[in-house]
């Protein structure tokens, strides 16, 4: 569980996802137009979401897309927020909550 | 690429065997898939139905399209839990289960929507809950509990 903190603990990073979440299965071109960062900066950047479980890449052919993956996030929901919250909040607006946090 | 598409991806302590069992078999998904039972024979062309417990009413179906034990199923997916998309066409459902060390990678691809889908959006908070309590029930043996469900 700490990758998956330490991934969401960068607003970049946490940028990429929000950009996901709003299309997801994006290459690397598609999301470098919609994100203020270097090609190399997102490559890392998702190379860290990807280590987290937080993007799941698919290749079709050459080309690879990325996807949001919400099951690290419904793991850390579960630990804690059900735990101490009630039935309402639900994973998935445990994610939208916390990525909506950074606008 | 044509329309929504969702990956999703879960770690799960338990061997390819026993992850295929807990998505072919009623006595699990009655568990942690909406309360549903899975009902098919799992060969290719056959129809698959996840059944509400009364045993009457469905809330998908589907057809197998392909199914290689323990390590692909792939099946379209034809909602009428929901009177809007009963008319919708189907999508696809393709589950992929990798041993990996002690665990089973199981990845869940959901595409194939129709234009304006108004399935997918349900799809998208279901499917983390419902692999959630597969997870859960798999690793500990109890689902996760109901009041935490998210509305269809």
């Amino acid at each position: 569980m700490d990758v998956v903190f330490k991934a969401l603990a960068d607003r970049h990073r946490r940028l990429i996802l929000d950009r996901l979440y709003e299309e997801d299965g994006q290459t690397l071109q598609a999301l470098c137009r919609g994100v203020d960062m270097s090609r190399q900066g997102l490559s890392k950047h998702l190379a860290i979401l990807e280590a987290a479980g937080l993007v799941v890449a698919v290749f079709e052919g050459r080309e690879k897309h990325h996807y949001l993956n919400p099951m690290p996030i419904q793991a850390v929901a579960e630990r804690w927020i059900d735990k101490y919250a009630t039935a309402q909040l639900t994973a998935v607006s445990a994610l939208k909550k916390a990525l909506e946090e950074e606008r | 690429m044509t329309g929504p598409e969702f990956v999703y991806e879960t770690y799960i302590r338990a061997t390819p065997d026993d992850v295929w069992r807990a998505l072919t078999s009623p006595e699990f998904t009655s568990r942690y898939f909406y309360a549903t039972r899975v009902e098919s024979s799992w060969l290719p062309g056959e129809p698959v139905y996840y059944r509400y417990e009364d045993g009457e009413t469905t809330a998908v179906e589907g057809k197998v399209i392909e199914a290689d034990p323990p390590r692909k199923l792939v099946i379209s997916w034809h909602v009428l839990y929901e009177e809007a998309a009963m008319k919708e066409a189907p999508s696809r459902v393709t589950f992929l289960l990798e041993a990996m060390n002690e665990q089973t990678r199981l990845r869940i691809v959901h595409d194939r929507f129709p234009e304006d889908s108004v399935v997918f959006d349900g799809i998208r908070s279901g499917w983390p809950w419902i692999l959630a309590g597969l997870k859960s029930l798999l690793e500990t043996g109890e689902a996760l509990p109901p009041s935490n469900r998210p509305e269809r």
